[in-house]
């Protein structure tokens, strides 16, 4: 903190409120985007013609019903970027990076300058960010809808996109830390605790889950393949929502509700051990995204364990944010802005008590792939996210622009239809997801046959789809609301930037900390032993990991001892620390990378060549890999997964579950997370190429009720034989072994395994609804021909190698032979017994069992 | 096929022993939880150093601008609490 020294001279400083007041502009227009978006997408699932469908269906109306016959016919049936499948991408990038991102930013920016008494480093580099990132958005906007994308959710976006979002983040962050290095107040507020974590942490996130190699300008395979690929994505996908959709918003909620409540945090204290609780254990929890996939079971435990111990450090923050309106509750009547802060802490209290819950595994295997989660998530971001940002746009357009709120009733209104739109929403997917679950899981007296058709499940949720659009479009009126009101004020007010006296000391004792004084003292010691031996407990098998437990042990108790014997020394020592921005930093790199090491490390060094579980993936055919890349941009894991889990009634339903090895070869994996139709993991050889040609036409033709769009243009598009060669070169890099082909003997295979396909549709007599400007084929050769050229026939190669696997056999284990208590291992395979396989294949086709029999 | 709900694989442990874990994951889980919240209700009753001071950054003014030597730190400049 500044203490005013015979050194110290009063300036007068001019805030920047220019950037952040253009973040909380961008903010809200991508906000509403962002929620017009998702409210189509939501509306698709109860109308699939509202991918563009609907166009001809209401001119037709005009013009026959009507008999408006100057009213032409929109002939289509459906557009292609209009999907579900590519506009879900596009609404969650929206939501995440457009709304929050921007809001996040404006709040940085704003409360930043004033915690540090300084204005921004860098205007440039500001301005710079601003417009880098909106570009990106820009960016993103096009390139999803056009069917552009990675395949991993949150993380669509192509590479050349993704280098961009680096270049912008590591401005902002130079932006942000030169800021801190120039400041004028002694010590770190906690609000820019929680900015360094964000900063730091997404940085290390997003690097790591975009590790790629190009293929061409617009396409690119992740360096890691299946259960890795799920694991790194999840520990992304789990920590975007960490530390991009709940850090700066913690940050920004540390801010500016004391500054409305005009009152300080109601403990500090809390909100130390509120924020490294919360940074250190978040990082471990992203697995139980996979809870009874194929992951092995010592992930799934430990991001289970963690996730519920995460439900103590979420309510602490909701605690020190609800207890700061100690004896200002009053404010509550009057004041929209102190409304949607408390009811925006409480949606996070609500959120983050959920998702420990669904964290428990039997919990999951009712819930996951549900609507029940999509409803949790709403619950975080329309609930959390979208009134915090309300709360903050409603404090801050006054003071941007010199005036007051145009109208406070707005605000008001803004907030009971936006509560009431939440509930709705959140409300109905609860019921959606638990019937839908309760339903698929449902079998007969002899629990051996299912009672319930997956297409049933469906029509049974249908009147709360349709409540949930509803609800989605109320918080969408009320947000236009919110917009009008800041419009309105912005009008009649002028932009003003902050003005503010401050001391200029240049002895002002900041940034000093050796690097000594950071880690050789007992709180760092003492958690590094802690966690060194608690690790060791977890990776050594039995016997020596009992000698780490009771070192585990030890040391805490010796830690609890000297925090007590020695508190004043403790605090002191973190006092200095907060005094310091680098070497918080560099404690902050350290707790959120513990928890990344322990996870990925083993499961990228260990299992991928080993433990396989007695099955490997075929490798794909050129053309096989080029329908999965149609699928992949199609956007059909937004819908459907690849991944039985080991559950009886997913067994029931779809097959034998999923191994390991069985999606070893898959840039990106399609585990999927949602189950809008049914999973696909053993798809291929269940149905005859016509039913799937047929299927993608008009599902509705052979499953009545079916929610999936018509993909005429599958049949009108052509698949792309010429970048194949590119595509395989870099699947070899990355270890999927291909044999060496030359590029004419890639494309020559690709179109003979084309012809034969297209062949037998032919042989069917499929109707073949030609691209605009193509003449129609006038015989069966022609139409062969034609055909074979269609991204429909690829997607069908694709589809019908879905679940090919060859055997391999175990290796024998040496009797009597126990394992080294001294040899490090991944826990499973000391736990379970787990067993080395030859990752040699021994048999040849083995094409997975099917249960035929169950819906 | 016999399968267990929670495992996968050849070799892989018997249900019995994976509930047992699962319970011990989770009621640890809980009870580290609750024992956490505890620890978060009581913290505030032991401010033993200028942390607390430092919640304060956000109102500094220069008008109002404390006087924040080691002898005044215990001193709440904020009336309202």
């Amino acid at each position: 903190m500044s203490n005013p020294s015979a050194s110290s001279r009063k300036i007068t400083i001019e805030f920047d409120d220019q950037t952040p007041r253009w973040f909380m502009i961008a903010s809200i227009f991508w906000g509403v985007v962002a929620m017009l978006v998702g409210v189509i997408a939501a509306s698709q699932l109860n109308f699939w013609q509202a991918n563009g469908h609907i166009f001809e269906m209401f001119t037709r109306f005009l013009n026959e019903g009507l008999g408006l016959s100057f009213i032409p016919i929109f002939d289509t049936d459906g557009i292609h970027f209009l999907t579900f499948g590519r506009l879900r991408p596009l609404h969650t990038n929206a939501a995440i990076f457009a709304f929050v991102g921007n809001m996040m930013f404006s709040g940085i920016y704003y409360s930043t300058q004033r915690l540090c008494s300084a204005r921004t480093y860098s205007d440039l580099l500001s301005k710079i960010h601003f417009w880098g990132w909106q570009l990106i958005i820009v960016g993103a906007a096009i390139s999803l809808p056009a069917g552009l994308t990675r395949g991993k959710e949150y993380a669509e976006l192509i590479w050349p996109i993704n280098l961009a979002v680096v270049i912008v983040w590591v401005i902002f962050a130079l932006n942000f830390f030169m800021t801190l290095k120039v400041r004028r107040e002694r010590s770190l507020y906690v609000a820019l605790w929680f900015y360094i974590a964000t900063i730091i942490t997404v940085a290390m996130l997003y690097i790591v889950n975009h590790l790629q190699i190009p293929t061409s300008w617009v396409h690119a395979y992740p360096i890691f393949g299946g259960v890795q690929d799920a694991l790194v994505q999840w520990w992304y996908g789990h920590n975007a929502v960490a530390f991009f959709l709940t850090t700066p918003i913690l940050g920004i909620m540390y801010y500016f509700l004391p500054k409305a409540a005009e009152r300080p945090v109601y403990s500090y204290k809390l909100s130390i051990v509120h924020f490294w609780s919360l940074v250190f254990i978040y990082i471990w929890a992203g697995p139980h995204h996979l809870l009874h996939t194929a992951l092995p079971t010592w992930l799934q435990l430990l991001g289970m364990f963690f996730s519920l111990m995460l439900w103590a450090p979420s309510w602490g923050g909701m605690i020190n944010g609800l207890l700061t309106l100690r004896g200002a509750w009053d404010k509550l009547r009057t004041d929209p802005v102190i409304k949607f802060f408390v009811v925006g802490i409480t949606f996070y209290g609500m959120a983050t008590f959920e998702g420990p819950l669904l964290s428990i595994r039997s919990v999951s295997a009712l819930a996951h792939y549900t609507d029940w989660i999509v409803g949790h998530v709403h619950s975080g971001t329309l609930g959390w996210n979208g009134f915090m940002a309300a709360g903050m746009f409603y404090w801050l357009a006054p003071r941007f622009w010199g005036r007051e709120l145009w109208s406070k009733s707005l605000a008001n209104f803004h907030f009971w239809i936006g509560l009431t739109g939440i509930l709705l929403y959140v409300a109905s997917l609860w019921f959606a997801g638990i019937i839908q679950g309760l339903m698929l899981n449902e079998t007969d007296e002899t629990g051996t046959r299912l009672v319930n058709e997956f297409v049933q499940t469906v029509d049974k949720i249908q009147m709360l789809m349709l409540l949930r659009v509803i609800g989605g479009v109320f918080y969408l009126t009320g947000f236009l609301l919110l917009a009008v009101n800041i419009w309105k004020t912005a009008r009649l007010g002028k932009a003003v930037n902050e003005t503010r006296e401050v001391y200029e000391d240049p002895e002002l004792e900041k940034d000093r900390m050796v690097w000594g004084a950071v880690f050789r003292k007992d709180p760092v010691a003492y958690t590094f032993w802690c966690l060194f031996f608690c690790i060791l407990w977890f990776f050594l098998p039995p016997g020596a990991s009992h000698v780490a437990m009771l070192c585990t042990l030890g040391f805490a108790a010796m830690a609890w001892i000297q925090a007590r014997r020695h508190a004043t020394e403790w605090s002191a020592w973190y006092d200095e620390l907060s005094e310091n921005y680098l070497p918080f930093s560099v404690l902050v790199l350290i707790a959120v990378a513990i928890g990344g090491l322990v996870q990925i490390v083993p499961v990228v060094t260990v299992n991928r060549a080993k433990n396989i579980e007695d099955r490997l993936q075929k490798v794909y055919t050129p053309l096989e890999l080029a329908g999965r890349d149609i699928y992949v941009s199609e956007g059909c894991y937004n819908c459907h997964s690849q991944m039985i889990r080991t559950l009886v009634p997913d067994v029931l339903r779809y097959g034998d579950y999923s191994r390991l090895g069985e999606s070893i070869y898959d840039h990106p994996y399609q585990w999927g997370s949602k189950r809008t139709g049914p999973d696909l993991a053993r798809e291929g050889g269940k149905r005859g190429d016509d039913w799937q040609y047929l299927h993608l036409m008009n599902p509705r033709s052979l499953s009545t009720g079916s929610r999936m769009p018509n993909y005429p243009w599958l049949a009108q598009h052509q698949t792309d034989f010429k970048a194949l060669p590119s595509k395989i070169a870099v699947q070899r890099m990355i270890g999927v072994p291909y044999p060496i082909m030359t590029p004419d003997e890639i494309e020559q295979g690709a179109r003979e395994q084309a012809l034969e396909i297209a062949g037998r549709l032919v042989g069917k007599q499929v109707k073949i609804p030609v691209a605009k400007g193509h003449a129609e084929p006038t015989d069966a050769n022609s139409a062969r021909d034609y055909l074979a050229g269609t991204q429909a026939v690829a997607l069908i190669a694709y589809l019908q190698k879905l679940g090919s696997f060859e055997e391999v056999a175990p290796k024998k284990k040496t009797p009597g032979q126990s394992p080294n208590p001294l040899r490090f291992g991944i826990p499973d395979e000391y736990r379970t017994g787990g067993m080395d396989v030859d990752p040699a294949p021994k048999s040849t086709a083995a094409q997975s069992g099917t249960t035929a029999s169950n819906p | 096929m016999v399968l267990s709900d929670s495992t996968h694989g050849k070799g892989a442990i018997p249900s019995v022993s994976v509930m047992d874990v699962l319970y011990l994951t989770t009621l640890f889980s809980v009870l580290f939880a609750a024992l956490f919240l505890v620890l978060f209700l009581r913290v505030r009753q032991k401010a033993e150093s200028c942390a607390d001071q430092d919640s304060l950054i956000p109102f500094r003014r220069f008008e109002t601008l404390p006087d924040q030597s080691e002898s005044n730190r215990s001193q709440d400049d904020f009336p309202t609490l």
